[in-house]
């Protein structure tokens, strides 16, 4: 067991690899009432195809990991949800592109069976094909939940409008044809694979002693029989520069149009540390230009150039990187060339020196002030580990970062390969009616 | 009343929360913690509704945080913010019981973790967006509008957002306080009302000034109140009310959506005040308040018909709801489902084990509460401006006490009386 006290933040974080390969993190916050735990594995909707050390490819239907996640909460004694209601304690889980995360959390100080429970039920897949068909029911109604929430729309069609073989351009949760097309194998199969303790990390902040916590744990999972790890890596077709298409107008029952630029950027061969260092230089190039930061932002309002919609998003993983700009607007394309003409001044454009300064002030407070929330601390934790990344790494980052960076980091981008969707309001039913009896 | 706010001291869980008032109709409430790296500050603004002034209110939360004088554009704003580290500033308008409130709220980073001592600016920036706006200009209003219209139509577009305003629209009375504007009657306000309404906010409303923070000292006190110097104006109580709806109420809307939202409200004569308030709480959780909820099991988990559906109580206004997205065609099934939900509680087929999971949840989650600011000083602002009779200890007691009769009782008073479905079209069948 590693125990760290940083007396700067006033936070002790205790580390230990068990025997089964599985790995504890401990935040000890003693003056914390509630305990909360994620127990997380790297295997998140973009894993629709792995390739294991013997060359095999595995394949499943999109959204699995996400079929995965809802199916765990089932087991032979009953379900899980009300097994934790009972104890007290919330219980959940979400998947996302990279990683499916289970989490609970209570106030109670006896978390030996909560924690022991969260271990048990992500560990034993106990499903039959009856209950397999039944969720496919309530998963294709969350799909059409979130096929009409008009932003999460935009962004989605966006990334099918980017990528023509990565599965970025698969949903989260798949869609109605892969969800009905999932078998209790390909479950199974994409389980046994996917959720060893050597691939999986628990995070846990608390104010109970570590010691304890730790010794909970060794002791659930020393009881269970684990087959050796076969490492399993995520692969996809090579994804062309191109994108799949250049513009796609859909329709929806949204009271403004909406539109989204999604910029493919090229996936550098580089170390986590340096990917991570570029991705936070381009933010800062782009915060810089594209907020309240500048001082013309107010003169896009008043031109309406931009609404108060206007926003960005930048992600560069290993695997994939992307801009993306979107807006409401009744004109996509002088939007379109708003946003080339100011890429255009932003790749000329240093950072003031004073501006980069305060820039990095609110990236070290916005830093520091998530050791107050316990599940984004975790969730964070998780994240930057499979990078050997850490919260503390990200302070370091910050220091060392300069403008001379932003410049260059943005300089070194193409914005050739680009896909812009559309959103236009359809003709609504106008028949609202009202009845009163 | 519980307790009075003059230089009173409240105990939650063991530790001493300082109350007094700053002048009349003024008043302050601090809890002290080393919990959290982050101070929060806020100040809330309160009035009695039906309130003339909502559209303009919420035009000015909106634009108080925009700029001031001292901060007198967008720019200007970010960069003192970024000096603070990240602070951030916020304003939202919410309407509970009989009171519409106006909140501005600030969070900033301790000075310990920054190795400088902020607080003179920190409080400076906040009392300048409150005390020292800028004159308002049309370009200004003109943006505020074209802003909150923004909000408006994004709101309409979740088909949940839509179907829970029209039901409190159709509801009537103090419930359609707590409706958002149509775009017709923020297009209609002029910025001499806004005007208006700031003054009267500043000079009238009651205001609550409610402090999360690392450090209490009498130093950061004094300058608190140098900060924030209000005028003597008349208190303000705020009270629960039990809505009550003349006729049963239906409206359907028709869109071209994947997926039907319908909503429904029932009157349930309980509040905050009432006896059996706490019954309530605890048959709202047996019957959708949590994933083991009779909504939850029967409709989502034993028949696939939904993703989400929950119960939830508006403990000021004595309205209990229930809402869920469906596939229309289930429309008619799931409304009897619910209603056959409901009798089985009254009827009392439920057992014990359920009753006892509720209860722990629910106290579980209370206790919770000390780690989320928000909620503490939420609670602290239910407590003194509503005059709420439980503090969250004597909450955990009361629910502790709750019997399957209660329960039972709880859920007989409510009365289904109003129903909005926001429709599929019926080719939109996914």
């Amino acid at each position: 067991m590693k125990s760290n006290y940083i007396e700067q933040f006033n936070e002790t974080i205790v580390e230990e690899t068990l025997d089964n390969g599985l790995r504890v993190i401990i935040y000890h916050k003693p003056l914390f009432a509630s305990t909360s735990a994620i127990f997380a594995t790297p295997f998140g909707s973009l894993d629709v195809q792995q390739i294991d050390e013997n060359g095999t490819i595995i394949s499943y239907p999109s959204g699995i990991a996400h079929f995965l996640e809802h199916k765990l909460f089932e087991s032979d004694e009953g379900d899980i949800m009300a097994k934790f209601t009972g104890l007290g304690a919330s219980v959940n889980a979400f998947t996302s592109y990279h990683e499916t995360i289970y989490y609970f959390s209570t106030s109670d100080q006896d978390v030996e069976e909560p924690l022991n429970l969260l271990l048990d039920f992500v560990q034993n897949l106990s499903i039959s094909e009856q209950s397999v068909e039944k969720e496919k029911g309530i998963i294709d109604q969350e799909l059409n939940m979130y096929l009409q929430m008009p932003d999460s729309r935009l962004i989605f069609e966006t990334f099918k409008g980017m990528y023509q073989h990565h599965p970025l351009r698969l949903d989260i949760g798949g869609d109605h044809d892969s969800v009905y097309a999932t078998t209790i194998d390909d479950l199974y199969r994409c389980y046994n694979i996917n959720y060893h303790p050597s691939n999986m990390m628990m995070v846990i902040s608390s104010p109970i002693e570590p010691t304890k916590l730790l010794s909970i744990i060794k002791e659930n999972q020393i009881k269970k029989k684990i087959t050796p790890f076969k490492p399993i890596t995520r692969t996809f077709k090579q994804e062309p520069k191109e994108v799949a298409y250049i513009e796609k107008t859909i329709e929806m029952d949204v009271s403004t149009p909406k539109t989204c630029i999604g910029f493919k950027l090229e996936v550098k061969k580089e170390s986590s540390i340096d990917r991570i260092k570029r991705e936070t230089a381009i933010r800062f190039s782009l915060e810089n230009h594209f907020s309240a930061n500048n001082p013309q932002y107010q003169q896009w309002l008043d031109t309406e150039e931009i609404s108060h919609y206007f926003g960005f998003e930048i992600d560069c993983s290993s695997d994939y990187a992307f801009i993306l700009f979107y807006d409401e607007t009744e004109n996509p394309t002088q939007f379109k060339q708003f946003i080339f003409e100011q890429l255009s001044v932003l790749k000329t454009k240093k950072i003031d020196e004073y501006r980069f300064s305060l820039m990095k002030n609110r990236a070290i407070g916005e830093t520091i002030t998530t050791f107050d929330r316990p599940e984004d601390l975790a969730v964070q934790y998780f994240r930057d580990s499979r990078n050997n990344y850490s919260i503390f790494d990200n302070l370091q980052l910050l220091s060392t970062l300069t403008n001379d960076d932003c410049l260059e980091s943005i300089q070194q981008l193409t914005f050739e390969h680009f896909s812009q969707i559309i959103i236009n309001p359809n003709e609504t039913l106008k028949n609202d009616h009202l009845s009163i009896d | 009343m519980l307790f009075s706010f003059k230089n009173s001291i409240l105990i939650r869980g063991g530790k001493k929360m300082k109350q007094f008032q700053l002048t009349e109709g003024v008043y302050c409430g601090i809890e002290q913690s080393n919990q959290f790296k982050k101070n929060i500050i806020q100040i809330k603004f309160s009035e009695t509704i039906p309130s003339p002034f909502t559209i303009e209110r919420t035009l000015l939360s909106l634009m108080l945080i925009d700029s001031n004088q001292t901060l007198p554009s967008k720019e200007a704003v970010a960069s003192r913010l970024d000096e603070l580290y990240g602070a951030s500033i916020k304003s939202s308008i919410d309407t509970k019981g009989t009171l519409e409130t106006v909140e501005f709220s600030m969070e900033f980073i301790d000075g310990r973790y920054i190795g400088n001592n902020l607080w003179e600016k920190q409080l400076r920036t906040l009392s300048d967006f409150i005390f020292n706006p800028l004159d308002i200009t049309p370009s200004m209003f003109q943006e505020a509008v074209n802003k909150l219209t923004l909000l408006i139509n994004n709101y309409n577009d979740q088909v949940s957002s839509l179907a829970r305003d029209n039901a409190w629209r159709l509801c009537g009375g103090l419930l359609a306080a707590k409706c958002i504007p149509t775009i017709e009657e923020v297009h209609q306000t002029t910025i001499e009302r806004v005007q208006q309404a700031y003054q009267l906010m500043i000079t009238e409303n009651r205001v609550d000034c409610l402090l999360f923070i690392n450090d209490d000292s009498e130093e950061i006190i004094q300058l608190f109140k140098k900060h924030f110097s209000f005028s003597p104006r008349k208190s303000v109580q705020g009270e629960a009310y039990l809505a009550s709806i003349d006729t049963y109420k239906e409206k359907t809307i028709v869109k071209n959506i994947h997926q039907s939202n319908m909503i429904l409200l029932y009157t349930s004569n309980i509040n905050i005040y009432s006896s059996d308030y706490c019954s309530l709480v605890v048959a709202n959780a047996i019957l959708g308040g949590l994933p083991t909820s009779f909504l939850f099991q029967e409709i989502r988990e034993k028949r696939s018909f939904c993703y989400s559906i929950h119960s939830t109580l508006d403990n000021y206004e004595g309205i209990l709801r229930i809402q869920t997205g469906i596939d229309y065609k289930n429309i008619d099934e799931v409304k009897k489902l619910i209603e056959e939900q409901i009798n089985r509680i009254i009827n009392d087929d439920f057992d014990d084990d359920i009753l006892h999971a509720s209860k722990r949840y629910i106290c579980n989650s209370i206790n919770s509460y000390q780690d989320r600011p928000k909620l503490i000083l939420n609670s602290l602002f239910n407590q003194s401006v509503y005059n709420s009779p439980y503090n969250n200890a004597q909450l955990i007691q009361a629910i502790n006490n709750v019997t399957r009769e209660n329960v039972r009782e709880a859920l007989k008073k409510c009365t289904l009386q109003c129903v909005v479905t926001v429709r599929q079209e019926e080719d939109n069948e996914e």
